[in-house]
């Protein structure tokens, strides 16, 4: 297990120089100048130039690079050309934001996708297989800032039972209540994506599952429905984990369009804000930061594998 | 000159003065001693008079109000953000010296007049390069600090001096046409700062009273100093009537009422405790908020959502305003230096109802010359180029293009002050194409976009892109003239359009006497005579269309029946000032 993670971290290592080279590099050749635009409309060449010089980008690339790496490993990823902020401070407030909207939404989502993914795959054709199969279809292919738009003008509008926007009530303190209140509206909307995706899924493993021959063995052995069920489900949780952890680390940026209509102050909108403002250091430390929780979040799965499938050794 | 707290009482008897030569316009509800640019003609293209002009009562105390605006801001430094959404936020912790009188609505004046803000009272040497102000006394910053003619050079000197310590070269870039004309900044007395210009520079007043991009408040020397140039954006400084509180970046800026504002009284505010504005992008979303009770008040709502917000019982309110959308031609290329092909263009398009099938009359149909509605030199008296395909096609004709041609216009897909670039490209597309001209529409993203247009990048093209303007005239030399800018990047003559005959005509206007006594256009610092020249030039580039006029933005906002006493002003920025909730 030990050998495993020091053999996983050395690759996480690789990945994360590669993804930091790509970056650095990729949002250099966007076009456009994030300098010329700082500098506004009426600068000169030579104030360009000293805004520039002020920033550190009058140096080579290799040389910017580095000192970039130099800092980050430090945890230092500079400051946000745009805002002038700390981009670290920047991001770890958005990711918090981001985390309790997708615990929220994975909450929903694992409910309706583990459940009614079980049952109707276990039920295949039956009533409760159909309905699931409606829901799926709807979560995967309405888009979320449409689907948003629906329960903002469903539940806020028409009902005035949630806020229709912003993660704490502007006008009062806020609270651990007030936050849950403003959360079940956009976590409704970012969890329709991955519970249809898992609802699916789910039920494709349990129909796998379910044709193994071990089935047929604990059914002929006379255990009961219920034991041979759990079984089932236990074969197929592998499969399932994974799945849920894909779910829950793409979401952590494919939240965005929930973000944008909820104006839920998460990582996904900041990465984009950075992104259309040519932010070059906000971008690259948002990147590297997303990229290091993917890679971690993968990890963890990995190792929680062998608790549910005693045939996965992690060597 | 007026003093800016005196504004209550004595505004409406200045504007009669103000108003030569206009007499009583017989419309319900309007004041009949509007300042000349306003005409019934102009007020029905700009939507008609607000319906809760009448609203009022006396102004409660207290209260949160959440303004929900279009983009996340920029930097909060006075002196050095872009985009006037991130001015309108600045503008509220801050002053300047002088100021345009944000108590005035669009339909009193257009412009409002200018008031004194941190300076009482100015006087101007007779050859107008001596601008000497007298401070107001007994103001302090936020922090605590005194503000007096130190503090007025300490800030003139980040922003213009290059050999000063302070000096703040982005500032600089940002304050350009405020500070090209400035010789030196002197402090005559605790509370006299005399500012001398190199040449005569008659606008300057509305630049030092201008917004967007930033503008020449007056920052706390102290929290310069302990900040530095680039920290002072986190802890915004001023003497405004709102303290900055704090700012989560992508989710909100607050504010606070400034207990100690200088000219806070219960007539004229601050009367809001507290002021929360939310960046929110998607205007379907500021839209879905403020119907959800979320926000109180919006900018830029979509067009197509003000029958249902109107019906809801929001307040929709608009006005003219100095917000220009055009296309400036590229003279680079030989088909654009034919004046006929540019002016066949202007006569092919259909701006009343691109404004009214389109934008929902929204906007202002660019059909008075280049000046928009809110510039001073407007002229609502000049019809130029309403729409006459059939002129259009003899002009292409005889200027050698019967079957017509091929060319490309560039624009952005969103942006600061863009409306909705596309669908507007679009239908100026359709109505080309009726006089043969296949125009091709290309678009890219606001930020890549703005760096090009404004490093001259769109050389290969037919005509780009913008929307800007200003209450100020010398806009139109920004903008069309041959004396700034030409063969250096930078600038907004993104089209490298020059005229010597114009810009000797521009550079007289501005050259022109300080205003006499008694001056319809003394409140705003202009001579009639400058005046007359600006409008002159207008009608000259006008006619001579360097670019393809499009529209003037109406900056629609809307807001609930809670908000009261917001001042819709024929400027793309207002005071929260005025502002107070109902409950």
């Amino acid at each position: 297990m030990i050998r495993y993670i020091i053999r996983r971290g050395s690759h996480f290592v690789f990945i994360l120089f590669a993804i930091s080279v790509i970056v650095f590099l990729a949002i250099r050749m966007a076009p456009g100048d994030p300098i010329v635009h700082l500098a506004g409309p009426f600068a000169t060449a030579t104030q360009r130039a000293q805004i520039r010089t002020s920033y550190g980008l009058d140096k080579p690339l290799p040389v910017q690079y580095v000192k970039w790496v130099e800092k980050a490993v430090q945890g230092d990823l500079g400051l946000s050309m745009q805002l002038h902020v700390p981009v670290w401070g920047l991001l770890v407030g958005k990711l918090l934001n981001s985390v309790l909207l997708i615990v929220g939404s994975m909450i929903i989502a694992i409910t309706l996708g583990w459940g009614l993914g079980i049952l109707s795959g276990l039920k295949p054709g039956s009533f409760v297989d159909r309905l699931a199969q409606l829901l799926a279809i709807s979560g995967i292919s309405l888009p979320a800032f449409w689907f948003g738009m629906l329960l903002i003008i469903a539940f806020a509008i028409r009902l005035p039972w949630f806020p229709a926007s912003g993660i704490i009530s502007n006008r009062g303190s806020g609270g651990v209540g007030d936050v849950l209140w403003h959360l079940v509206l956009p976590a409704l909307a970012t969890a329709a994506l991955p519970a249809g995706i898992m609802i699916r899924l789910t039920r494709s493993t349990i129909i796998e599952t379910m044709q193994l021959p071990f089935v047929n063995a604990l059914k002929a052995k006379g255990l009961s429905n219920r034991v041979v069920t759990q079984h089932i489900i236990r074969n197929a949780m592998p499969a399932l984990l994974n799945m849920t952890g894909m779910q829950a680390g793409f979401l952590l940026t494919a939240d965005i369009f929930t973000e944008v209509v909820f104006s839920w102050p998460g990582l996904g909108f900041q990465i984009y804000t950075a992104i259309i403002a040519q932010d070059y250091m906000a971008v690259q430390g948002a990147v590297l930061f997303v990229c290091i929780i993917f890679v971690a979040l993968n990890i963890i799965v990995d190792v929680l594998r062998p608790l549910f499938d005693p045939r996965i050794r992690l060597v | 000159m007026t003093n800016f707290f005196d504004s209550e009482v004595d505004r409406r008897q200045l504007l009669k003065g103000a108003a030569a030569g206009v007499g009583a316009l017989g419309i319900a509800g309007l004041p009949s001693f509007a300042y000349a640019n306003i005409s019934p003609e102009l007020i029905k293209l700009a939507g008609g008079l607000p319906k809760d002009a009448a609203a009022s009562g006396k102004p409660r105390m207290g209260g949160t109000i959440v303004y929900a605006m279009e983009a996340e801001p920029d930097i909060l430094d006075p002196h050095a953000c872009g985009g006037w959404h991130t001015s309108r936020v600045v503008l509220q912790m801050y002053d300047q010296l002088v100021e345009h009188d944000l108590t005035q609505p669009w339909y009193e004046a257009a412009p409002p007049k200018l008031v004194g803000s941190l300076a009482s009272s100015w006087t101007i040497s007779p050859d107008g390069t001596e601008y000497t102000f007298s401070l107001r006394e007994g103001i302090k910053f936020h922090d605590g600090t005194p503000f007096d003619a130190e503090a007025v050079k300490f800030n003139f000197d980040r922003i213009w001096n290059e050999g000063a310590p302070n000096f703040y070269p982005r500032a600089k870039a940002y304050r350009a046409p405020d500070v090209f004309f400035i010789k030196s900044v002197d402090v005559v007395d605790p509370h006299t700062v005399k500012i001398t210009l190199k040449e005569p520079f008659n606008s300057f007043l509305l630049r030092l009273a201008n917004v967007g991009p930033g503008m020449v408040s007056m920052i706390s020397p102290t929290a310069l100093k302990k900040y530095g140039n680039e920290d002072i954006a986190l802890h915004p400084t001023g003497t405004g009537p709102f303290r900055f509180v704090e700012r989560v970046v992508g989710d909100r800026v607050v504010m606070e009422k400034n207990p100690d504002y200088w000219g806070g009284n219960p007539k004229v505010g601050p009367f809001l405790d507290r002021i929360v504005i939310k960046p929110v992008s998607d205007a379907s979303a500021r839209v879905a908020g403020l119907r959800g009770g979320s926000f109180d008040m919006i900018i830029v709502p979509a067009p197509d959502s003000k029958p249902l917000l109107e019906k809801e019982g929001f307040i929709w309110a608009q006005g003219i305003c100095h917000h220009n959308w055009y296309w400036a031609y590229n003279m680079n290329k030989p088909l654009f230096q034919n004046k006929l092909v540019r002016q066949a263009m202007n006569y092919a398009l259909n701006r009343k109802a691109l404004c009214s099938d389109l934008l929902l009359n929204t906007a202002y149909p660019m059909n008075n010359g280049i000046d928009p509605p809110g510039m001073l030199s407007f002229d609502p008296s000049f019809e130029a180029f309403e729409y006459d395909p059939k002129k259009a096609t003899e002009l292409l004709a005889k200027a050698g293009y019967a079957k017509g041609f091929d060319t490309t216009f560039v624009t952005s897909t969103d942006g600061s002050g863009q409306l909705i670039p596309v669908p507007i490209a679009e239908h100026v597309q359709a109505d080309m194409r009726n006089v043969g001209i296949n125009m091709n529409v290309q678009s890219t993203e606001w930020v890549s976009y703005f760096t090009k247009w404004i490093s001259g990048g769109f050389k290969d093209v037919g005509a780009s892109q913008m929307s800007f303007g200003a209450p100020d005239p010398f806009w139109l030399e920004l903008t069309i003239g041959g004396n700034f800018f030409i063969g250096t990047a930078g600038g907004l003559n993104a089209g490298d359009y020059k005229n010597p005959a114009i810009d000797s005509v521009m550079q007289a206007a501005r050259h022109e006497e300080p205003p006499k006594k008694g001056d319809p256009y003394e409140p705003w610092g202009l001579s009639t005579k400058a005046v007359d020249l600006w409008r002159k030039a207008n009608r000259m580039a006008t006619e001579d269309a360097p670019l393809l006029l499009v529209l003037s933005d109406l900056n629609p906002m809307a807001y609930n029946k809670k908000v009261q006493g917001k001042v819709q002003t024929a400027l793309e920025w207002f005071s929260f000032r005025t502002i107070w909730m109902s409950e």
